[in-house]
């Protein structure tokens, strides 16, 4: 449903008014840029920073419709797997209040908006930041080993816990139905099954810990967001995700996040873990990853196709799918000559 | 020896009239707008030069396809990039040297029309392109 920033102003002070001790009031409304999936807006309540997360559609009618295969979690369930990582030591906002599918605003959730800064073009290359990203990566590590710390058990069912074969098969499922317009991605997904690791035991994975989804301030990690493709699955997922090369946002000689060294990343991990993978699983989900990233932007051209969602930046994204299958190709070949 | 006119002919191409669009959106809207709207309309303006590269590269893809037409016997009615996503999916074309040769100077055009400041295609161009010069 479309709302106006006036629509959407109303209606949360009116909520916020209900649950909030302070009496508000709202100001700075402001959707931000950043997002593909989720709506983001960012405004204060009195002196409050908060953000809300809101879908700007249906998913069930667009699942229903066969626009999409899936789109990640519903933002109640991944409120709730927010509330668990916070507890667990992760630097994961804090959610105030959700709201279901059938509120005025959708499916939305307010949550505390933590300091730093996202934008990686903003921290990534610049001094200010030079400081923080000596550290980054190890602290990337800890605040990974905390997530996976999270007991499962406790999880909503809602958060996947598909072995990787189903996932093959979903995979598979999503590349048919899209008409099998992509040879890398198929190539790349024959070769994920073809060099799938043995079975282990499966942790909550983030899914999305990437540079562009954490926060940074002065010290390094302040903030891990984006928690929407949270799933359970294998340790290094979630390492090999952080480091594939679309994430590295140019600075290729980076590994970890265009930012950092395997060593450190693995350094972190161990201090919390008492283990880390071996850098060789973590490139095996590096080419998991780009397959990933693939996929995303195949879901936004099918979404933007379908009417589910027109905005123009989901067509640009569609045409980023080049990106993936690049990368595929490249990390492949590397993998081979090794 | 006959002397190149270069003077302006006043008949546009399309590329010259996507441009136009694309200088007033950077120039006279951009400014304009600021949030989301500003996001958006740089957004759109990318994607007009997807548009005019996609445009220009067009020859080179239609020969790109028809090396792999032939390569592979397809009839001339077959996309050869959703054939082969087809044959790998069903494991009836074989992953050799003359796939791989193919799959890498197609995605290296498709990337050059969609995202050219990629940085991985620095990198391909450098084992691909230069290393099969040498």
């Amino acid at each position: 449903m479309a709302l106006t920033t006036e629509d959407v102003a109303s209606i949360l002070e009116a909520e916020l008014r209900s649950v909030q001790d302070s009496a508000g009031p709202l100001s700075g409304l402001q959707r931000l840029s950043s997002g593909a999936n989720n709506e983001t807006w960012t405004f204060d309540w009195g002196d409050s920073p908060l953000i809300l997360r809101r879908r700007p559609f249906s998913v069930e009618e667009s699942v229903a419709a066969g626009a999409i295969d899936e789109l990640g979690l519903a933002l109640g369930v991944e409120a709730q797997v927010l509330r668990l990582a916070h507890e667990a030591g992760v630097q994961a906002p804090e959610v105030v209040v959700g709201f279901d599918q059938h509120h005025a605003l959708g499916e939305s959730y307010v949550m505390e908006r933590l300091p730093g800064e996202a934008l990686p073009l903003r921290w990534l290359s610049s001094p200010d930041y030079a400081e923080a990203r000596e550290q980054l990566a190890y602290q990337c590590g800890v605040s990974l080993a905390r997530v996976h710390t999270i007991d499962t058990a406790r999880l909503p069912d809602a958060v996947s816990r598909l072995p990787l074969e189903a996932r093959f098969a979903e995979i598979q499922k999503t590349l048919t139905n899209a008409g099998h317009l992509s040879p890398a991605l198929q190539l790349g997904l024959n070769w994920l099954i073809d060099h799938a690791p043995d079975p282990e035991d499966m942790v909550l994975l983030h899914g999305d810990f990437r540079t562009g989804n954490i926060l940074v301030d002065a010290q390094g990690l302040s903030g891990v967001l984006d928690w929407e493709l949270a799933h359970c699955g294998y340790v290094a997922a979630d390492l090999g995700y952080l480091c594939t090369p679309v994430w590295r946002f140019g600075q290729l000689d980076q590994p970890v996040g265009g930012f950092g060294q395997y060593a450190d990343l693995l350094a972190g991990y161990k201090s919390v873990a008492d283990w880390a993978p071996e850098i060789s699983a973590i490139r095996y989900w590096e080419i998991f990853a780009a397959l990933s990233w693939g996929l995303v932007c195949l879901t936004m051209g099918r979404l933007w196709q379908s009417g589910g969602d027109r905005d123009v930046e989901r067509a640009a994204v569609a045409r980023r799918r080049s990106e993936a299958e690049l990368d595929l190709l490249l990390l492949i070949e590397a993998w081979s000559d090794d | 020896m006959t002397e190149v006119n270069n003077q302006p002919s006043g008949d546009l191409s399309l590329p010259e009239l996507l441009a136009s669009v694309r200088e007033f959106l950077a120039n006279d809207v951009v400014p304009q707008l600021e949030g989301r709207s500003q996001f958006n309309t740089r957004v759109a303006n990318g994607v007009l030069g997807t548009v005019v590269r996609e445009l220009a590269s067009a020859e080179a893809m239609a020969s790109l396809k028809q090396v792999a037409r032939t390569q592979w016997g397809l009839a001339q009615e077959v996309d050869p990039a959703h054939a082969l996503a087809k044959g790998l999916a069903e494991r009836s074309v074989t992953v050799d040297d003359a796939l791989l040769a193919w799959l890498r100077q197609y995605q290296l055009l498709v990337c050059q029309v969609n995202n050219p400041k990629y940085t991985s295609l620095a990198q391909v161009q450098q084992r691909w392109v230069e290393g099969a010069d040498n």
